[in-house]
Parts: C-alpha cells; structure tokens; sequence
C-alpha cells in the first residue's frame, strides 16, 4: 500500500510539474524545449494524468512487488529532475558553454551552416534575425542591421572585435549550438562580456575560419534585457 | 479506492521474493550512491566556484528529460496497447512464422512508426513479452530511430538537402540493425536475452495477472484500464534508467568541449572512433544529432560525420541503461560490442570505398 501511495504521489508530482511548465511556467519552458515541441508536454502531463487514474483504481496485493525498503530509491531516483529545477530557474548558459559548443580551429571560431529558410524567425520583428544575418545575408550586405545577442570576448579576437551569440536549438537546449557575428567598435568602446545588448551597424563579411561570418561595424549598442525567448530555433 | 470496473481472472504468483537477492542489494546501493552524489552536486551548485557548472548541467538535465520523458510515456502507452489489444496469433503470424523475413521487415518498420529512442525501448519490452522474437525485436529496437521519415528529414535539413547523406544514413542503419538483430538472433534468445522480469510476462499470462488472450471478451474500457496499467508499470520500469542516463548525458554535455573531439583526428580510421565517442557520450536524440554532426563538415571526414549519425540512434550511455530494463547483461555487453565494431566496420568501407559524398 506505502508503495502504491508514493507511486501515485510520483505521478501526480510530474503531472503537476508540466501542467506548471505548459501554464505559468512558459517563460521556463522557452529556456528548455523548442516551442514546436511544447506539445510534448501537454501530452506528457495528460498521460500522468492517465496514469493516476488507473493506479488509484488499482486493486492492491495480488501482484509481485518489492517492498518499500527495496523501491525507494528507485522511486526517489524518478523525482531527481525535479530537484535540480530550484538551480535551474536563475541558471543560463553562459561564455563558458559557448567555448564548450562552439568549434574553433587554428584560424579561429567556425560556424555551423544550416538552411535559413526552415528556420523561423523568434526575434522581434524591428531587429534582423542572427540567422537572417548568417544565412541570407546578401539581403543585408552594405545595410544597417539590428540585433540582439549576447556578447562574447576573446583573446583570440582581433583588437576591436567582440563576437555576439545566441544558441540555435533543434529540439531542446541540449543541443544548442552558438550562431555568432563579429562586432566592429571603437577602441574607446568597451563591451562587457556575457551581456545582452542591441547593435546597430552596418554589415560586412569577414573571412573567419575558412567561412564567411557578418562582421556589424557598430554605430550604437545598448545593453538589454534578456528575451523571452533567448534561443533560436 | 475500489475500481468500478469489473474483476479480471487473476493469476496468482507464488511470493519469491522475501530474501532479496545479490544483485538486488547491489543496485539499492548503487542507487543510494547515485542519490548522495546528487545531494553532493546540488549543494556544491549553490557555491561560487560550481555554479556555472551545475547551472550548466541543470539546464542540460532538465532539457534531456522535459524532452524525452513524454516521447517515453509516448512509448510506454504505445506498448501497453501492444500488449492488450494485439493478439499473440497475429504476431505469430507476422513474425514468428518467417523470422528471416520479418528480420528484413522489423528494419523497415520505422518508416510506419516513426519512433525516437527513448519511445522505442518500452514499446520493444512489450514486443517481446508478447513473443515477437528476440532478433527480430532487435532489429526493430536498432533500425527504428534511424530509418524513418522525421530522421531523414533532419538530416536532410542539416546537410543542406544532400539526399545521398540521407540515403547512406538510413541505408547503413537498416543494413547494421539487420546484421546485428541477425547475429544476436544466432546466440540469443527469449529464455537467455530478455530480462527475468520480462520471462513471466513472454507467456501468454502476462507477469500483470491478467490474461489478455481471454480479455478480448471484456468490455473495451476493462482493457484500456489494463493497457495503461501497463504503460504505468513500464514507466516506472524504465523511467529511472532514462533519468539516470539523462543526468550522465547532461554531465557530459556541460563538460565536455565539442573541440576535444577535434584534436585527434590524424587519420579517418582515428576520427571515426572519436566520433562514435563522441556519438556514446554526448547522447543527443535522433532528429537533432545531424545538426551537430553537420557543424563538423570540413572539419572530419566524411564518414566519421556519418558514424557519429548511425551509431549514436543505437546505443548510448543513456540507451545502455535503458536497456537494462530489457536485457539480460551478458545481452547487453554483447549487443554493444556487435553494433560498435559493426558501425565501425560500415563506416571503414565507407570510407574505402565512398570517402566523398558531402
């Protein structure tokens, strides 16, 4: 019977945790999972859902379980994600991940190519999307450009130049991968690093890596607040 | 709480499990270990010096499982249904009758059922508790998060439209999970592959107590209770295999730089094995591992792009514990060597015989 009742405890727990995410929690949720899997967690709150129901329901006795000494553990094991959200709620990738998932060579960082056209544009609509400005950037060649990333310096960076960032992520922030383009300041400019700022600039190509990578020769920057939505996707 | 629905034939089992066996205590404290560490983790997350790093690995943990425990739950309902609902002469009929032929047929069934990897393991456990066999199962559980319209798809988005990439993709994961399902179909199967737990439940009265053959007579809301009671029990089965290989995955994924992997890449035979490393550790799901595979181009050889896309579908940390709810681990240590050495054996000719199709 314990055994039961913490079972039941379990899968109300979850059934709550992503009712929360799906609910109040979206801002939460955008920092996890791509918005055209957000689906996945209706369904998955609805299942547990499912499953209280039928373990409520459930005669208890006549099948062959462990006691409660032998399955806490693995029961408490279940609930593991659930701790770790507390340190997930203020954590947020930082230089240190960028370094991580970004490729460099001897010639510098190196950029992942990918079709701009199944990717959607999750920026406000007065900015140009770091895609827009990576893949389709013909279109902009020579034009004042918008933008919103984070900042990344480097000693491998020339003098003057900063790289600015955002993760691009396929289905969730495990597999996010930095998209990136150079900004050309000033020396009297200083940028702080792992901070969200707008620039605004006129666009040119830079050879990095063996790739072309937009390089915003910058009229002005301002540090912002982090987006709703810090990912592309 | 009583059920309104009425009672089912019950099969009695005999209670056997008042002295608990070794391998039981071993992996209560294995299980204990895991908890402390975790206490450990979270308590030094909160000083300055492991912050970035566990706020890294809780973004990384929590994305894993927000994603993958729905497509589990997905897979354990579908297996549930499998269970109640398909009947043992049907699977007889498809797959027991010509095993060789359904070996062929199991490698393709993911083109039908697009299932990812973490779906695809209880609906597998139900496959075979339901008598499918042991090769065939195999195959199926190889081939299915490969050979399928949302993979291909992915990687054909990632590769820029290069169908021949899709096309080597999927062929050379139907053409390993058949080798493989075939190999181990040889040394293994019901009765020294699958899981003890698994055994009572290959009969035709399921380890549940239910009979499902003389269910069919019961009213439809009776079996779908009894479906989803199974779904339940898979998750519960399965589901810390999958949190614990998620927590291990997100480790990895925050400490591990993509560039590591870069470094010892003198020769194609050395880049290939570096990326089915890097395929085991980094854990990352079928429809996305073609982009980070992708952002290698011009970087690794053509065919260590393509080991890092097969092999990682098939078996990873996160997979190797899962399977733990299925086989037997003298199964385990044999299926993994098998599809490692075969993958690599695949992707050397690859790379003999096709070294430039990017």
């Amino acid at each position: 019977m314990t055994v039961k009742i913490f079972k039941i405890l379990i899968l109300g727990v979850w059934a709550v945790f992503f009712t929360l995410l799906m609910t109040i929690g979206q801002k939460h949720l955008a920092y996890l999972l791509n918005p055209n899997l957000w689906w996945l967690v209706i369904c998955a709150a609805l299942i547990f859902i499912v499953f209280i129901a039928v373990n409520c329901g459930r005669a208890t006795g006549n099948r062959q379980e462990d006691t409660f000494f032998w399955q806490f553990p693995s029961l408490i094991i279940l609930l593991i994600p659930l701790f770790f959200f507390f340190q997930f709620k203020d954590a947020r990738f930082d230089t240190d991940t960028f370094r991580k998932r970004s490729i460099s060579t001897a010639e510098g960082f190196r950029q992942s190519e990918r079709v701009v056209s199944e990717l959607k544009n999750q920026e406000d609509s007065s900015e140009t999307s770091l895609t827009q400005l990576n893949f389709n950037n013909e279109k902009y060649l020579g034009k004042k450009v918008k933008a919103v990333c984070q900042t990344f310096a480097d000693d491998r960076l020339p003098e003057g130049i900063v790289m600015c960032y955002r993760y691009l992520v396929t289905c969730c922030a495990a597999d996010a991968m930095p998209i990136f383009v150079f900004i050309e300041h000033s020396e009297n400019v200083v940028i702080e690093n792992d901070k969200w700022i707008r620039v605004k600039g006129m666009l040119s190509m830079k050879k990095n890596s063996g790739v072309e990578v937009p390089l915003i020769s910058l009229d002005s920057l301002e540090y912002v607040e982090e987006p709703s939505f810090p990912y592309l996707f | 709480m009583k059920s309104i629905l009425p009672d089912l034939p019950i099969y009695q089992h005999k209670p056997d499990r008042k002295i608990p066996k070794l391998s039981q205590e071993l992996g209560w404290g294995l299980e204990i270990v895991f908890l402390t560490y975790i206490c450990f983790l979270l308590l030094l997350g909160q000083t300055p010096a492991w912050k970035s790093l566990v706020d890294n690995i809780s973004i990384n943990f929590l994305a894993v499982i927000v994603e993958a425990l729905p497509f589990m739950l997905i897979g354990s309902l579908a297996g549930g249904l499998i269970e109640v609902f398909v009947p043992v002469s049907l699977i007889d009929k498809l797959f027991r009758q010509k095993p060789k032929r359904a070996i062929f047929l199991a490698g393709g069934l993911g083109l039908l059922f697009p299932v990812c990897e973490c779906a695809i393991v209880p609906v597998v456990r139900r496959l075979l508790a339901k008598g499918v066999p042991f090769s065939v199962a195999i195959t199926f559980l190889l081939a299915g998060p490969i050979v399928n319209v949302i993979v291909a798809w992915s990687t054909a988005i990632a590769y820029s439209y290069n169908w021949v990439v899709v096309l080597i993709r999927l062929g050379s994961g139907y053409v390993i999970a058949v080798t493989v399902g075939m190999l181990l179909g040889l040394f293994f199967n019901h009765k020294n592959g699958i899981h003890q737990s698994l055994i009572e439940s290959s009969q035709v009265l399921c380890g549940c107590g239910h009979d499902h053959d003389s269910d069919r007579k019961n009213h439809l809301m009776t079996r779908l209770r009894h479906a989803m009671e199974h779904a339940s029990d898979d998750f519960f089965a399965v589901g810390r295999y999958l949190i614990i290989g998620g927590f291990i995955a997100a480790t990895m994924r925050s400490s591990v730089s993509l560039d590591s992997f870069t470094t010892l890449t003198e020769s194609p035979w050395i880049a290939i094995l570096i990326m089915m490393l890097m395929a085991v550790v980094l854990n990352l799901c079928s429809e996305a591992d073609a982009f980070i595979s992708a952002s290698f181009r011009g970087i690794l050889p053509d065919s260590a792009q393509m080991a890092f896309m097969v092999l990682g579908p098939m078996f990873d940390i996160k997979l190797l514990l899962m399977y733990l709810s299925v086989f037997r681990k003298k199964v385990i240590i044999v299926l993994s060597l098998t599809i490692i050495i075969t993958v690599f054996l695949a992707m050397m000719a690859l790379e003999i015989f096709l070294p430039v199709f990017m």
